[in-house]
């Protein structure tokens, strides 16, 4: 008989925790009765591991360290899957690294957000041959002793068995002695998944996605109090990234949640009480504007090397001073937003914000906020729908540009609205809903972004003295960006009556019938 | 994978020793190895001090049951397939295999280790059998050690002509010289005129204490943490191994 295919045994890796104390010394007492012991190595090592806010490496189930000057890309179970040279730094960008498989592997997962500093661990650890009478090696037996950060108590001291191929009895016998000696096995044997159990941190306990889950009985007052509070939670989250400028996406996350806040008011601003609506309608609008400038010159930068690569080579040249004083601007505003954020003005709102929306008192549990929140939000979806409809339906080839934007902002409302509320119906449905929703306002979202960047970079052209070559090259580049922006916002343009004429199919309509169970 | 047998009908030309050393240096470069002793004196296995399973024998490896009984070595990536007793009667086991199969015995048993392995080296005993023919068969490549002696060139000859017969091409053959002595004249002439033919490689390995003493250490040459002549000599050899047949 011969054999085609073969599986050969994986090798077994068993670990094991041990009670600081005399327990791994006397295990090794114990094994050396029937084995020759040997330590070969011992070695202290230092790791920091690095993820961005938002967990973004974590999701992708990888781990991103820094350790004896080199960066090493893992996945959770150790497998090695990218190295470059590097030293540890307060934070990393994908772009400080040097170019090669790890920048390809990490911006595909990272993008934009920098990768900050999440645990420190020292590692002591030393290896033990365990061999027979022969002196041949018959299991490694590994004991290390993890410290995370400053803390001074190690986590409990951790056995390893490593299996040689050909020898499975010596392997079982060393196992059974480990059980027997007042150890646990180590069921999980992710390193990285040890590391933060044991520390204080809770992994992807950020993300951008915005669910908040509403019992299907909870007040109009009840549920704004409890997505509010969420909305200004992710700001206080935020808050610390934007002032320390970390990434720029603290600022858009932060934005994000301003935005929502504002739309819930003015969602339900027939219901809620009109004095403090109005005051915090008024204080949010502030935080929405102070915040503007800096995102503004933050997408441009994002966005740079799509802009020179709009631009033939010869044009490029003459952006580069546009974006070398875009950087110089963005310091300022920065400085100004970081005194806006920590003004008296930003802790007032926040601390009455917070106050309205706990103190049992508070009025927004009151008067007509105390109905079901369920029955009011189908209503509202309804009529939302219908009036976007109607606007939608009066766009034609010959409207203003203005109309689209109307319709986007209105549509945006729309689609806020269903994001709040979304737990209250089927989650298959609803995200069903919100993918028709998305593609429409993507196509919305393409046609306003590129009015104000044809805007914006028309008002820069207008501002211009052509003083020297310097000058008529960044004009002649401005006039190509135009150029070209403006030939996009026509095709988006001419795109919009086939993506509007999807959104309002009979399927879209049939499928929010279902969803808030009533008539359209 | 690459299969590479260490062979010479002629004994003591240092065989063992080069497959020992050279498996170890191909396992130090990152390669997974599986070295087969396929020898019943059992050499390659007592140097890794490795023994075989109890329940591990001739017919357990010609119906293609080893793969349980293959160890580990004390090296990473390094693999051993110990040698038993009863292979003495490998080749009048493989005799009785039907005639056409009778020479790929071996080649067939190698083949499901093709996903595991990067090469597989054999350590071959010192006759000239129909294991001899399914040696030359299997391997894609054949590491001859020649002292530089008569009767060590008669048993290269010897073996250019089992190669012939069984049909494989005569380049699979790469010879080297083996335990030579500088200060013997025989050795520097032979040398000297055999060097320059195409089947001989220019490394060769010296006559050395250490490569002796492997018997007493029970370890390859290059496992200890200082460089020595011996484990560069091998490392040279196996760069030009595969350079000139496994690249």
């Amino acid at each position: 008989m011969r054999i085609t295919g073969l599986e050969m045994k994986q090798l077994r890796k068993n670990m094991f925790s041990f009670p600081h104390g005399d327990g791994f010394e006397s295990l090794l007492r114990r094994l050396s009765k029937k084995f020759i012991i040997e330590d070969f190595s011992h070695e202290v090592t230092h790791r920091v591991y690095y993820d961005t806010f938002d967990w973004r490496l974590h999701r992708a189930n990888q781990v991103f360290f820094s350790s004896g000057g080199a960066l090493h890309l893992e996945q959770f179970n150790g497998q090695g899957l990218a190295v470059a040279a590097g030293r540890r730094r307060s934070k990393f960008f994908w772009w400080d690294i040097e170019e090669g498989e790890l920048v390809e592997r990490l911006k595909e997962n990272i993008e934009m957000r920098a990768l900050c500093p999440i645990i420190e661990l020292s590692t002591e650890a030393t290896q033990f041959r365990i061999m027979n009478k022969d002196r041949k090696t018959v299991a490694r037996l590994a004991v290390r002793n993890d410290r995370l950060g400053e803390q001074t108590s190690e986590l409990p001291e951790l056995i390893i068995v490593h299996e040689i191929r050909g020898y499975e009895r010596e392997f079982d016998g060393i196992v059974e002695h480990c059980l027997k000696r007042r150890c646990s096995e180590v069921k999980n044997k992710r390193l990285f998944d040890r590391l933060l159990s044991n520390s204080d941190l809770t992994p992807r306990d950020y993300g951008a996605k915005f669910r908040v889950d509403l019992d299907r009985d909870i007040s109009i007052g009840g549920a704004v109090s409890r997505l509010c509070l969420r909305l200004v939670e992710d700001m206080q989250k935020n808050h610390a990234g934007v002032i320390a400028d970390i990434d720029s996406e603290f600022l858009h996350d932060f934005r994000i949640a301003v935005r929502r806040t504002r739309s819930l008011l003015s969602l339900l601003k027939k219901i809620l009480p009109e004095a403090q609506c109005r005051y915090f309608q008024e204080e949010f609008r502030w935080l929405g504007t102070v915040t503007g400038p800096l995102r503004d010159i933050d997408v441009y930068l994002l966005e740079k090397d799509k802009y020179l690569n709009m631009l033939p080579a010869e044009l490029q040249d003459g952006m580069s001073s546009f974006f070398e004083q875009l950087e110089v601007r963005r310091n300022g505003e920065l400085r100004e937003l970081q005194s806006h954020l920590g003004s008296e003005r930003f802790g007032k709102l926040i601390t009455d914000w917070k106050g309205f929306l706990t103190d049992p008192d508070s009025e927004i549990f009151k008067g007509s906020r105390a109905q079901n929140c369920r029955d009011y939000v189908d209503q509202m979806i309804v009529k939302r729908f219908k009036s976007f409809i109607r606007d939608g339906d009066r766009i034609s080839d010959a409207s203003a540009d203005e109309e689209l934007h109307k319709l986007r902002i209105k549509g945006k409302k729309f689609r806020y609205l269903l994001e709040f509320f979304k737990s209250f119906y089927d989650e298959k449905q609803m995200s069903s809903f919100l993918k028709y929703m998305k593609k429409l306002q993507d196509n919305l979202g393409d046609f306003n972004d590129l009015s104000v960047q044809q805007t914006m970079l028309g008002a820069e052209l207008g501002g211009l003295k052509a003083k020297n070559l310097q000058t008529i090259r960044f004009a002649a580049a401005l006039g190509g960006l135009i150029a070209v922006l403006s030939d996009r916002h026509r095709a988006v343009r001419n795109e919009f009556e086939s993506t509007y004429a999807d959104f309002t199919g009979p399927e879209i309509k049939k499928l929010l019938r279902v969803m808030v169970n009533g008539s359209l | 994978m690459k299969t590479i047998a260490v062979y010479s009908s002629k004994g003591g030309v240092g065989k063992t020793a080069t497959t020992v050393n050279l498996a170890f240096t191909a396992s130090r470069d990152g390669y997974r190895v599986l070295l087969c002793d396929m020898d019943s004196q059992g050499a390659a296995s007592y140097y890794y001090r490795i023994k075989p399973k109890k329940k591990f024998n001739r017919s357990r490896l010609l119906n293609g049951e080893f793969y349980d009984f293959i160890r580990g070595t004390d090296f990473p990536l390094l693999d051993l397939l110990p040698a038993h007793f009863s292979f003495r009667n490998l080749d009048i086991a493989i005799n009785d295999e039907r005639k056409e199969e009778k020479r790929q015995v071996l080649a067939s048993l190698l083949v499901p280790l093709a996903d595991q392995y990067d090469y597989v080296i054999l350590d071959c005993p010192p006759n000239v059998t129909v294991l001899s023919e399914n040696i030359i068969t299997a391997a894609d490549c054949v590491v001859v050690p020649v002292v530089p002696t008569t009767l060590s060139l008669l048993a290269l000859e010897q073996l250019l002509k089992l190669c012939k017969k069984v049909g494989c091409k005569k380049k699979k053959i790469l010879a080297f010289f083996s335990m030579v002595e500088r200060r013997k004249l025989m050795h520097t002439s032979i040398m000297k005129k055999y060097r320059s033919y195409p089947i001989f490689m220019q490394s060769y390995v010296p006559f050395m204490a250490e490569i002796e003493k492997m018997g007493m250490y029970r370890r390859p040459v290059g496992s200890s943490p200082r460089k020595s002549v011996a484990s560069q000599a091998y490392e040279l050899l196996w760069q030009e191994i595969r350079e000139r047949r496994l690249s």
